[in-house]
Protein backbone atom coordinates (compact mmCIF):
# COMPACT_ATOMS: atom_id res chain seq x y z
CA UNK A 1 0.00 0.00 0.00
CA UNK A 2 1.20 3.47 -0.91
CA UNK A 3 0.11 6.42 1.21
CA UNK A 4 0.88 10.03 0.33
CA UNK A 5 0.17 12.49 3.09
CA UNK A 6 -0.02 16.21 2.12
CA UNK A 7 2.96 15.89 -0.18
CA UNK A 8 4.38 19.13 -1.55
CA UNK A 9 7.29 19.39 -3.92
CA UNK A 10 8.77 22.76 -4.78
CA UNK A 11 11.61 22.69 -7.31
CA UNK A 12 14.72 24.84 -6.87
CA UNK A 13 13.48 27.23 -9.54
CA UNK A 14 10.30 27.86 -7.52
CA UNK A 15 7.94 25.73 -9.61
CA UNK A 16 5.39 23.88 -7.53
CA UNK A 17 5.49 20.25 -8.72
CA UNK A 18 3.10 18.83 -6.15
CA UNK A 19 0.76 20.97 -4.06
CA UNK A 20 -0.45 19.17 -0.94
CA UNK A 21 -1.25 15.83 -2.57
CA UNK A 22 -2.85 13.14 -0.37
CA UNK A 23 -3.49 9.76 -1.89
CA UNK A 24 -3.83 6.11 -0.93
CA UNK A 25 -3.21 3.33 -3.43
CA UNK A 26 -4.09 -0.19 -2.33
CA UNK A 27 -2.35 -3.47 -3.07
CA UNK A 28 -2.89 -4.71 -6.63
CA UNK A 29 -4.56 -1.57 -8.00
CA UNK A 30 -3.96 -0.43 -11.57
CA UNK A 31 -3.97 3.36 -11.38
CA UNK A 32 -3.64 5.64 -14.37
CA UNK A 33 -2.63 9.25 -13.77
CA UNK A 34 -3.75 11.66 -16.46
CA UNK A 35 -3.37 15.39 -16.86
CA UNK A 36 -1.69 18.05 -19.01
CA UNK A 37 2.10 18.35 -19.31
CA UNK A 38 3.58 19.89 -16.19
CA UNK A 39 0.64 18.83 -14.01
CA UNK A 40 2.99 16.87 -11.72
CA UNK A 41 2.40 13.31 -12.93
CA UNK A 42 6.10 12.48 -13.23
CA UNK A 43 6.92 14.32 -10.02
CA UNK A 44 4.33 12.23 -8.20
CA UNK A 45 5.72 8.94 -9.51
CA UNK A 46 9.33 9.92 -8.92
CA UNK A 47 8.53 11.00 -5.37
CA UNK A 48 7.21 7.54 -4.54
CA UNK A 49 10.61 5.87 -5.09
CA UNK A 50 12.37 9.08 -4.05
CA UNK A 51 14.10 9.72 -7.35
CA UNK A 52 13.23 13.23 -6.32
CA UNK A 53 12.96 14.42 -2.74
CA UNK A 54 9.80 16.12 -1.57
CA UNK A 55 9.64 19.48 0.20
CA UNK A 56 7.06 18.57 2.84
CA UNK A 57 4.61 15.81 3.70
CA UNK A 58 5.28 12.10 3.96
CA UNK A 59 5.15 9.05 1.73
CA UNK A 60 4.66 5.60 3.23
CA UNK A 61 5.29 2.35 1.41
CA UNK A 62 3.62 -0.53 3.25
CA UNK A 63 3.70 1.55 6.41
CA UNK A 64 7.36 2.58 6.17
CA UNK A 65 8.23 6.18 5.41
CA UNK A 66 10.51 6.47 2.37
CA UNK A 67 10.73 10.19 3.01
CA UNK A 68 12.46 9.72 6.36
CA UNK A 69 14.47 6.65 5.38
CA UNK A 70 18.26 6.79 5.28
CA UNK A 71 20.03 6.28 2.00
CA UNK A 72 20.69 2.59 2.63
CA UNK A 73 17.08 2.02 3.64
CA UNK A 74 15.87 3.86 0.55
CA UNK A 75 17.90 1.50 -1.61
CA UNK A 76 16.40 -1.50 0.18
CA UNK A 77 12.89 -0.10 -0.36
CA UNK A 78 13.57 0.59 -4.02
CA UNK A 79 14.29 -3.11 -4.56
CA UNK A 80 10.57 -3.72 -4.41
CA UNK A 81 9.58 -0.66 -6.48
CA UNK A 82 10.13 -1.11 -10.18
CA UNK A 83 10.14 1.78 -12.62
CA UNK A 84 9.88 2.13 -16.37
CA UNK A 85 10.46 5.33 -18.29
CA UNK A 86 9.40 7.12 -21.45
CA UNK A 87 12.93 6.86 -22.87
CA UNK A 88 13.32 3.19 -21.73
CA UNK A 89 16.64 4.05 -20.03
CA UNK A 90 18.49 0.92 -21.05
CA UNK A 91 22.26 0.85 -21.34
CA UNK A 92 22.45 0.93 -25.12
CA UNK A 93 25.71 -0.92 -25.68
CA UNK A 94 25.03 -3.58 -23.08
CA UNK A 95 23.21 -6.80 -23.91
CA UNK A 96 19.55 -7.40 -23.17
CA UNK A 97 20.55 -9.97 -20.58
CA UNK A 98 22.78 -7.47 -18.78
CA UNK A 99 20.05 -4.85 -18.76
CA UNK A 100 17.45 -7.25 -17.42
CA UNK A 101 19.62 -8.80 -14.73
CA UNK A 102 20.55 -5.31 -13.52
CA UNK A 103 17.09 -5.32 -11.96
CA UNK A 104 18.67 -7.35 -9.16
CA UNK A 105 21.56 -4.99 -8.45
CA UNK A 106 20.02 -3.65 -5.26
CA UNK A 107 19.94 -7.09 -3.67
CA UNK A 108 23.63 -7.92 -3.66
CA UNK A 109 26.84 -6.48 -2.28
CA UNK A 110 28.87 -4.09 -4.39
CA UNK A 111 31.72 -6.57 -4.78
CA UNK A 112 29.40 -9.35 -5.87
CA UNK A 113 27.82 -7.23 -8.61
CA UNK A 114 31.20 -5.78 -9.58
CA UNK A 115 32.32 -9.28 -10.45
CA UNK A 116 28.92 -10.09 -11.94
CA UNK A 117 28.34 -13.02 -9.58
CA UNK A 118 24.62 -13.63 -9.91
CA UNK A 119 23.05 -16.87 -8.70
CA UNK A 120 21.82 -19.35 -11.27
CA UNK A 121 18.23 -18.67 -10.20
CA UNK A 122 18.62 -15.06 -11.37
CA UNK A 123 19.53 -16.17 -14.87
CA UNK A 124 16.41 -18.37 -14.83
CA UNK A 125 14.36 -15.33 -13.82
CA UNK A 126 15.81 -13.35 -16.72
CA UNK A 127 14.89 -16.10 -19.19
CA UNK A 128 11.36 -16.33 -17.82
CA UNK A 129 10.85 -12.57 -17.82
CA UNK A 130 12.04 -12.28 -21.42
CA UNK A 131 9.73 -15.12 -22.40
CA UNK A 132 6.71 -13.28 -20.96
CA UNK A 133 7.48 -10.23 -23.11
CA UNK A 134 8.27 -12.39 -26.14
CA UNK A 135 11.95 -11.49 -26.45
CA UNK A 136 13.62 -14.80 -25.60
CA UNK A 137 15.56 -14.75 -28.86
CA UNK A 138 17.13 -11.36 -28.06
CA UNK A 139 18.98 -12.46 -24.91
CA UNK A 140 22.50 -11.60 -26.14
CA UNK A 141 21.51 -8.81 -28.51
CA UNK A 142 22.83 -5.28 -27.88
CA UNK A 143 19.83 -3.44 -26.52
CA UNK A 144 20.25 -0.38 -28.78
CA UNK A 145 19.72 -2.65 -31.79
CA UNK A 146 16.11 -3.22 -30.68
CA UNK A 147 13.10 -1.18 -31.68
CA UNK A 148 11.51 1.24 -29.22
CA UNK A 149 8.73 -1.14 -28.32
CA UNK A 150 11.17 -4.00 -27.80
CA UNK A 151 13.37 -1.80 -25.61
CA UNK A 152 10.39 -0.92 -23.43
CA UNK A 153 9.60 -4.61 -23.12
CA UNK A 154 13.18 -5.23 -21.99
CA UNK A 155 12.60 -2.56 -19.34
CA UNK A 156 9.42 -4.35 -18.30
CA UNK A 157 11.34 -7.63 -18.08
CA UNK A 158 13.81 -5.82 -15.82
CA UNK A 159 11.06 -4.93 -13.38
CA UNK A 160 9.78 -8.52 -13.48
CA UNK A 161 13.24 -9.78 -12.58
CA UNK A 162 13.34 -7.18 -9.85
CA UNK A 163 10.26 -8.92 -8.39
CA UNK A 164 8.82 -5.53 -7.57
CA UNK A 165 5.61 -5.23 -5.55
CA UNK A 166 4.95 -1.80 -7.02
CA UNK A 167 5.53 -0.70 -10.60
CA UNK A 168 5.82 2.97 -11.50
CA UNK A 169 5.42 3.60 -15.22
CA UNK A 170 6.28 7.15 -16.22
CA UNK A 171 4.77 7.83 -19.67
CA UNK A 172 5.86 4.39 -20.89
CA UNK A 173 4.11 4.65 -24.25
CA UNK A 174 4.52 8.36 -25.01
CA UNK A 175 7.16 7.72 -27.67
CA UNK A 176 5.61 4.60 -29.16
CA UNK A 177 3.04 4.01 -31.89
CA UNK A 178 -0.53 3.07 -30.88
CA UNK A 179 -0.23 -0.64 -31.69
CA UNK A 180 3.06 -1.04 -29.81
CA UNK A 181 1.59 1.02 -26.98
CA UNK A 182 -1.17 -1.51 -26.66
CA UNK A 183 1.35 -4.37 -26.39
CA UNK A 184 3.24 -2.53 -23.66
CA UNK A 185 0.08 -1.78 -21.72
CA UNK A 186 -0.99 -5.42 -22.12
CA UNK A 187 2.34 -6.42 -20.58
CA UNK A 188 1.73 -4.05 -17.67
CA UNK A 189 -1.73 -5.48 -17.18
CA UNK A 190 -0.16 -8.94 -17.25
CA UNK A 191 2.23 -8.02 -14.43
CA UNK A 192 -0.68 -6.50 -12.51
CA UNK A 193 -2.84 -9.61 -12.93
CA UNK A 194 -0.49 -12.53 -12.51
CA UNK A 195 1.82 -11.10 -9.86
CA UNK A 196 -0.67 -8.81 -8.15
CA UNK A 197 1.78 -5.96 -8.61
CA UNK A 198 0.41 -2.49 -7.91
CA UNK A 199 0.78 -0.39 -11.07
CA UNK A 200 0.91 3.40 -11.18
CA UNK A 201 0.93 4.62 -14.74
CA UNK A 202 1.16 8.17 -16.01
CA UNK A 203 -0.23 8.47 -19.49
CA UNK A 204 -1.35 11.10 -21.97
CA UNK A 205 -4.00 9.05 -23.70
CA UNK A 206 -7.21 9.12 -21.67
CA UNK A 207 -8.63 6.40 -23.92
CA UNK A 208 -5.84 4.03 -22.91
CA UNK A 209 -6.27 5.07 -19.28
CA UNK A 210 -9.96 4.18 -19.40
CA UNK A 211 -9.26 0.92 -21.20
CA UNK A 212 -6.62 -0.41 -18.82
CA UNK A 213 -6.89 1.21 -15.42
CA UNK A 214 -9.11 0.20 -12.51
CA UNK A 215 -8.82 3.72 -11.16
CA UNK A 216 -8.02 7.07 -12.75
CA UNK A 217 -6.42 10.06 -11.09
CA UNK A 218 -6.60 13.43 -12.83
CA UNK A 219 -3.96 16.00 -12.01
CA UNK A 220 -3.71 19.69 -12.77
CA UNK A 221 -1.14 22.19 -11.49
CA UNK A 222 0.25 19.80 -8.87
CA UNK A 223 -3.13 18.87 -7.43
CA UNK A 224 -5.42 15.89 -7.73
CA UNK A 225 -8.61 17.15 -9.37
CA UNK A 226 -10.20 13.80 -10.14
CA UNK A 227 -9.99 10.43 -8.46
CA UNK A 228 -12.41 7.71 -9.40
CA UNK A 229 -13.37 4.73 -11.53
CA UNK A 230 -12.85 4.97 -15.30
CA UNK A 231 -16.58 5.21 -15.99
CA UNK A 232 -16.83 8.24 -13.70
CA UNK A 233 -14.45 10.18 -15.90
CA UNK A 234 -17.04 12.04 -17.96
CA UNK A 235 -16.27 14.40 -20.81
CA UNK A 236 -17.06 17.26 -18.49
CA UNK A 237 -14.55 15.96 -15.94
CA UNK A 238 -12.02 15.45 -18.70
CA UNK A 239 -12.30 19.11 -19.71
CA UNK A 240 -11.86 20.21 -16.14
CA UNK A 241 -8.58 18.30 -15.94
CA UNK A 242 -7.23 19.55 -19.20
CA UNK A 243 -8.34 23.17 -19.58
CA UNK A 244 -5.98 25.88 -18.30
CA UNK A 245 -4.86 26.35 -14.75
CA UNK A 246 -4.93 28.97 -11.99
CA UNK A 247 -7.57 31.67 -11.52
CA UNK A 248 -8.69 31.77 -15.15
CA UNK A 249 -9.31 28.02 -15.08
CA UNK A 250 -12.96 28.30 -14.13
CA UNK A 251 -13.69 30.93 -16.76
CA UNK A 252 -11.90 28.97 -19.47
CA UNK A 253 -13.63 25.74 -18.58
CA UNK A 254 -16.98 27.55 -18.53
CA UNK A 255 -16.23 28.88 -21.99
CA UNK A 256 -15.22 25.41 -23.12
CA UNK A 257 -18.46 24.01 -21.78
CA UNK A 258 -20.44 26.67 -23.59
CA UNK A 259 -18.58 25.86 -26.78
CA UNK A 260 -19.22 22.14 -26.29
CA UNK A 261 -22.90 22.83 -25.75
CA UNK A 262 -23.16 24.91 -28.90
CA UNK A 263 -21.43 22.17 -30.83
CA UNK A 264 -23.91 19.69 -29.40
CA UNK A 265 -26.74 22.03 -30.39
CA UNK A 266 -25.37 22.32 -33.90
CA UNK A 267 -25.25 18.56 -34.17
CA UNK A 268 -28.79 18.29 -32.91
CA UNK A 269 -29.93 20.88 -35.45
CA UNK A 270 -28.15 19.18 -38.33
CA UNK A 271 -29.78 15.93 -37.30
CA UNK A 272 -33.20 17.55 -37.35
CA UNK A 273 -32.56 18.90 -40.83
CA UNK B 1 28.70 42.76 -73.01
CA UNK B 2 25.70 44.43 -71.54
CA UNK B 3 27.33 44.80 -68.11
CA UNK B 4 30.51 46.65 -69.15
CA UNK B 5 29.14 50.19 -69.63
CA UNK B 6 27.79 50.08 -66.10
CA UNK B 7 31.16 48.99 -64.74
CA UNK B 8 32.99 51.79 -66.54
CA UNK B 9 30.60 54.43 -65.38
CA UNK B 10 30.58 53.16 -61.75
CA UNK B 11 32.10 55.64 -59.30
CA UNK B 12 35.49 54.96 -57.77
CA UNK B 13 35.06 53.27 -54.41
CA UNK B 14 36.77 54.23 -51.20
CA UNK B 15 39.25 51.60 -49.98
CA UNK B 16 36.93 50.76 -47.08
CA UNK B 17 34.25 49.70 -49.60
CA UNK B 18 36.47 47.12 -51.30
CA UNK B 19 37.90 43.75 -50.39
CA UNK B 20 41.06 45.60 -49.31
CA UNK B 21 39.31 47.42 -46.55
CA UNK B 22 41.85 46.29 -43.93
CA UNK B 23 44.88 47.13 -46.10
CA UNK B 24 46.46 49.68 -43.74
CA UNK B 25 45.89 47.58 -40.68
CA UNK B 26 47.37 44.53 -42.38
CA UNK B 27 50.44 46.46 -43.52
CA UNK B 28 50.93 47.77 -39.99
CA UNK B 29 50.69 44.23 -38.59
CA UNK B 30 53.26 43.00 -41.10
CA UNK B 31 55.62 45.87 -40.21
CA UNK B 32 55.22 45.07 -36.54
CA UNK B 33 56.15 41.42 -37.14
CA UNK B 34 59.29 42.45 -39.09
CA UNK B 35 60.32 44.79 -36.27
CA UNK B 36 59.75 42.02 -33.72
CA UNK B 37 61.90 39.52 -35.67
CA UNK B 38 64.75 41.98 -36.19
CA UNK B 39 64.50 43.17 -32.61
CA UNK B 40 64.54 39.60 -31.29
CA UNK B 41 67.59 38.65 -33.31
CA UNK B 42 69.54 41.73 -32.19
CA UNK B 43 68.62 41.20 -28.54
CA UNK B 44 69.60 37.52 -28.56
CA UNK B 45 72.69 38.19 -30.66
CA UNK B 46 71.76 35.84 -33.49
CA UNK B 47 72.28 36.80 -37.05
CA UNK B 48 70.44 35.41 -40.03
CA UNK B 49 73.53 36.16 -42.12
CA UNK B 50 75.63 33.88 -39.94
CA UNK B 51 73.11 31.14 -40.41
CA UNK B 52 73.46 31.38 -44.18
CA UNK B 53 77.25 31.77 -44.13
CA UNK B 54 77.53 28.47 -42.29
CA UNK B 55 75.58 26.74 -44.99
CA UNK B 56 78.43 24.29 -45.68
CA UNK B 57 78.17 23.04 -42.12
CA UNK B 58 74.48 22.48 -42.65
CA UNK B 59 75.30 20.70 -45.90
CA UNK B 60 77.70 18.42 -44.03
CA UNK B 61 74.98 17.72 -41.47
CA UNK B 62 72.44 16.90 -44.11
CA UNK B 63 74.78 14.75 -46.18
CA UNK B 64 75.49 12.70 -43.05
CA UNK B 65 71.81 12.53 -42.34
CA UNK B 66 71.31 11.13 -45.83
CA UNK B 67 73.80 8.37 -45.15
CA UNK B 68 72.54 6.56 -42.08
CA UNK B 69 74.94 4.28 -40.26
CA UNK B 70 72.90 1.12 -40.92
CA UNK B 71 75.08 -1.35 -38.98
CA UNK B 72 74.49 0.80 -35.91
CA UNK B 73 70.97 -0.67 -35.80
CA UNK B 74 72.43 -3.71 -34.02
CA UNK B 75 72.91 -1.47 -31.00
CA UNK B 76 69.62 0.30 -31.49
CA UNK B 77 67.00 -2.35 -31.17
CA UNK B 78 67.37 -2.91 -27.44
CA UNK B 79 66.76 0.80 -26.64
CA UNK B 80 63.95 0.64 -29.19
CA UNK B 81 62.29 -2.15 -27.25
CA UNK B 82 62.92 -0.19 -24.05
CA UNK B 83 61.09 2.79 -25.51
CA UNK B 84 58.12 0.64 -26.47
CA UNK B 85 58.11 -1.08 -23.10
CA UNK B 86 58.28 2.22 -21.22
CA UNK B 87 55.32 3.50 -23.19
CA UNK B 88 53.23 0.37 -22.73
CA UNK B 89 53.89 -0.03 -19.02
CA UNK B 90 53.59 3.71 -18.36
CA UNK B 91 50.33 4.00 -20.28
CA UNK B 92 48.76 1.01 -18.55
CA UNK B 93 49.90 2.20 -15.12
CA UNK B 94 48.51 5.69 -15.80
CA UNK B 95 45.18 4.26 -16.97
CA UNK B 96 44.80 2.04 -13.92
CA UNK B 97 44.87 5.14 -11.72
CA UNK B 98 43.17 7.54 -14.13
CA UNK B 99 39.92 5.63 -14.68
CA UNK B 100 38.74 5.26 -11.06
CA UNK B 101 39.96 8.76 -10.32
CA UNK B 102 37.99 10.17 -13.26
CA UNK B 103 34.82 8.84 -11.63
CA UNK B 104 35.66 10.86 -8.52
CA UNK B 105 35.88 13.96 -10.72
CA UNK B 106 32.23 13.83 -11.72
CA UNK B 107 29.18 14.66 -9.64
CA UNK B 108 27.13 12.15 -11.61
CA UNK B 109 28.62 9.37 -9.53
CA UNK B 110 29.82 11.05 -6.34
CA UNK B 111 27.18 13.80 -6.10
CA UNK B 112 29.58 15.44 -3.67
CA UNK B 113 30.65 18.91 -4.69
CA UNK B 114 33.75 19.09 -2.46
CA UNK B 115 35.13 15.69 -3.46
CA UNK B 116 34.60 16.46 -7.14
CA UNK B 117 36.24 19.88 -6.91
CA UNK B 118 39.23 18.52 -4.99
CA UNK B 119 39.72 15.65 -7.44
CA UNK B 120 39.56 18.00 -10.41
CA UNK B 121 42.14 20.33 -8.88
CA UNK B 122 44.52 17.43 -8.33
CA UNK B 123 44.07 16.31 -11.92
CA UNK B 124 44.52 19.85 -13.24
CA UNK B 125 47.77 20.27 -11.32
CA UNK B 126 49.11 16.97 -12.60
CA UNK B 127 48.25 17.95 -16.16
CA UNK B 128 49.93 21.37 -16.03
CA UNK B 129 53.39 20.01 -15.20
CA UNK B 130 55.33 19.83 -18.48
CA UNK B 131 56.47 16.36 -19.44
CA UNK B 132 60.14 17.14 -19.53
CA UNK B 133 60.09 18.92 -16.20
CA UNK B 134 58.26 15.97 -14.69
CA UNK B 135 60.89 13.60 -16.10
CA UNK B 136 63.74 15.76 -14.77
CA UNK B 137 62.14 15.79 -11.31
CA UNK B 138 61.59 12.05 -11.29
CA UNK B 139 65.10 11.34 -12.53
CA UNK B 140 66.34 13.47 -9.64
CA UNK B 141 64.30 11.40 -7.19
CA UNK B 142 64.45 7.90 -8.66
CA UNK B 143 67.64 8.07 -10.65
CA UNK B 144 68.54 7.56 -14.31
CA UNK B 145 66.80 4.69 -16.04
CA UNK B 146 63.63 3.24 -17.42
CA UNK B 147 61.74 3.37 -14.14
CA UNK B 148 61.87 7.15 -14.30
CA UNK B 149 60.57 7.07 -17.85
CA UNK B 150 57.73 4.75 -16.89
CA UNK B 151 56.71 6.91 -13.94
CA UNK B 152 56.80 10.07 -16.06
CA UNK B 153 54.63 8.51 -18.73
CA UNK B 154 52.25 7.08 -16.12
CA UNK B 155 51.72 10.47 -14.47
CA UNK B 156 51.35 12.21 -17.81
CA UNK B 157 48.82 9.60 -18.95
CA UNK B 158 46.95 9.96 -15.68
CA UNK B 159 46.51 13.70 -16.28
CA UNK B 160 45.52 13.53 -19.93
CA UNK B 161 43.31 10.43 -19.93
CA UNK B 162 41.77 11.29 -16.56
CA UNK B 163 40.47 14.58 -17.87
CA UNK B 164 39.18 13.11 -21.13
CA UNK B 165 37.40 10.34 -19.25
CA UNK B 166 35.74 12.55 -16.68
CA UNK B 167 34.53 14.89 -19.38
CA UNK B 168 33.04 11.90 -21.18
CA UNK B 169 31.38 10.68 -17.99
CA UNK B 170 29.83 14.11 -17.52
CA UNK B 171 28.04 13.77 -20.85
CA UNK B 172 26.66 10.22 -20.52
CA UNK B 173 22.94 9.60 -20.93
CA UNK B 174 21.50 10.05 -17.40
CA UNK B 175 18.57 7.72 -18.16
CA UNK B 176 20.31 4.41 -17.41
CA UNK B 177 21.72 5.94 -14.20
CA UNK B 178 18.21 6.77 -13.12
CA UNK B 179 17.09 3.25 -13.93
CA UNK B 180 19.95 1.85 -11.84
CA UNK B 181 19.02 4.10 -8.93
CA UNK B 182 15.39 3.02 -9.24
CA UNK B 183 16.25 -0.66 -8.69
CA UNK B 184 18.17 0.21 -5.53
CA UNK B 185 21.73 0.19 -6.88
CA UNK B 186 24.33 2.13 -4.87
CA UNK B 187 26.84 4.60 -6.32
CA UNK B 188 29.54 2.07 -7.15
CA UNK B 189 27.02 -0.29 -8.73
CA UNK B 190 25.60 2.56 -10.79
CA UNK B 191 29.08 3.56 -11.92
CA UNK B 192 29.97 0.03 -12.97
CA UNK B 193 26.63 -1.03 -14.44
CA UNK B 194 25.23 2.16 -15.95
CA UNK B 195 28.14 4.54 -16.57
CA UNK B 196 31.07 2.28 -17.44
CA UNK B 197 29.38 0.55 -20.40
CA UNK B 198 28.53 3.95 -21.86
CA UNK B 199 32.13 5.22 -21.71
CA UNK B 200 33.92 1.92 -22.37
CA UNK B 201 34.64 2.49 -26.06
CA UNK B 202 35.70 6.08 -25.48
CA UNK B 203 38.14 5.02 -22.78
CA UNK B 204 39.70 2.44 -25.10
CA UNK B 205 40.04 5.13 -27.74
CA UNK B 206 41.68 7.56 -25.30
CA UNK B 207 44.04 4.85 -24.10
CA UNK B 208 45.29 4.26 -27.64
CA UNK B 209 45.56 8.00 -28.22
CA UNK B 210 47.62 8.34 -25.02
CA UNK B 211 49.83 5.47 -26.18
CA UNK B 212 50.50 7.29 -29.47
CA UNK B 213 51.55 10.43 -27.61
CA UNK B 214 53.60 8.45 -25.13
CA UNK B 215 55.63 6.70 -27.82
CA UNK B 216 56.67 10.12 -29.12
CA UNK B 217 57.19 11.51 -25.65
CA UNK B 218 59.31 8.58 -24.50
CA UNK B 219 61.89 9.42 -27.17
CA UNK B 220 62.31 12.90 -25.78
CA UNK B 221 62.36 11.58 -22.23
CA UNK B 222 65.60 9.73 -22.99
CA UNK B 223 67.18 13.16 -23.17
CA UNK B 224 66.89 13.69 -19.44
CA UNK B 225 68.12 10.19 -18.74
CA UNK B 226 64.88 8.30 -18.63
CA UNK B 227 66.10 5.48 -20.87
CA UNK B 228 65.21 4.34 -24.36
CA UNK B 229 66.05 5.72 -27.80
CA UNK B 230 66.40 9.27 -26.55
CA UNK B 231 69.62 8.38 -24.74
CA UNK B 232 71.23 7.30 -28.02
CA UNK B 233 69.87 10.34 -29.83
CA UNK B 234 71.41 12.57 -27.21
CA UNK B 235 74.81 10.87 -27.20
CA UNK B 236 75.02 10.64 -31.01
CA UNK B 237 74.22 14.34 -31.31
CA UNK B 238 76.86 15.35 -28.79
CA UNK B 239 79.43 13.16 -30.58
CA UNK B 240 78.34 14.78 -33.87
CA UNK B 241 77.70 11.33 -35.33
CA UNK B 242 74.94 12.59 -37.63
CA UNK B 243 74.88 9.32 -39.53
CA UNK B 244 73.77 7.67 -36.30
CA UNK B 245 71.39 10.51 -35.47
CA UNK B 246 69.86 9.88 -38.85
CA UNK B 247 69.28 6.23 -38.10
CA UNK B 248 67.74 7.02 -34.71
CA UNK B 249 65.41 9.57 -36.28
CA UNK B 250 64.43 7.11 -39.01
CA UNK B 251 63.73 4.42 -36.43
CA UNK B 252 61.60 6.78 -34.38
CA UNK B 253 59.75 7.83 -37.52
CA UNK B 254 58.98 4.23 -38.49
CA UNK B 255 57.92 3.43 -34.92
CA UNK B 256 55.63 6.45 -34.60
CA UNK B 257 54.02 5.88 -37.98
CA UNK B 258 53.50 2.19 -37.20
CA UNK B 259 51.96 2.90 -33.81
CA UNK B 260 49.73 5.67 -35.18
CA UNK B 261 48.52 3.44 -37.96
CA UNK B 262 47.89 0.53 -35.63
CA UNK B 263 46.03 2.50 -32.99
CA UNK B 264 44.19 4.50 -35.62
CA UNK B 265 42.87 1.36 -37.26
CA UNK B 266 41.84 -0.12 -33.91
CA UNK B 267 40.11 3.11 -32.89
CA UNK B 268 38.19 3.24 -36.16
CA UNK B 269 36.93 -0.25 -35.45
CA UNK B 270 35.74 0.80 -31.99
CA UNK B 271 33.24 3.25 -33.43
Amino acid sequence: MIVLNKVTKRYDNGTLGLDGVSLTVGEGEFVAIVGPSGAGKSTLLRSINRLNDITSGDILIDGTSITKARRREVRAMRCSIGMIFQQFNLVGNATVQKNVISGRLGRYSTLQTLLGLFPRADYELVDQALATVGLSDKLQERSDRLSGGQQQRVAIARTRVQEARILLADEPVASLDPVTSQTILDDLRGINRDAGTTVLLSIHSVDFAKQYASRIIGMRAGRIVFDGAPQELTDDMFRRIYTADGASGAAVSAAAEARAESIADDKAESRQQ
Amino acid sequence: MSGSPIQRSAPRRALSQTVHRHLWRNLATFALIVVCVLGASSVTGTSLIDAFENADQAADFFSNLLHPDWPYFAKLWIPLLQTIRMSVVGTVLGLVFAIPFAFLCTRIVTSNRALTAASRIIMDIVRTIPNLLLAALIVAFVGIGQVSGILTIAIFTFGVVGQLVYQTIDTVDPGPLEAAHSVGANRTQTAVWAVAPQVRDDIASYALYAFEINIRASVVLGYVGAGGLGVLLNSSLSLQRYDRVSLVILTVLVLVVAVDWLSGSIRRRLR
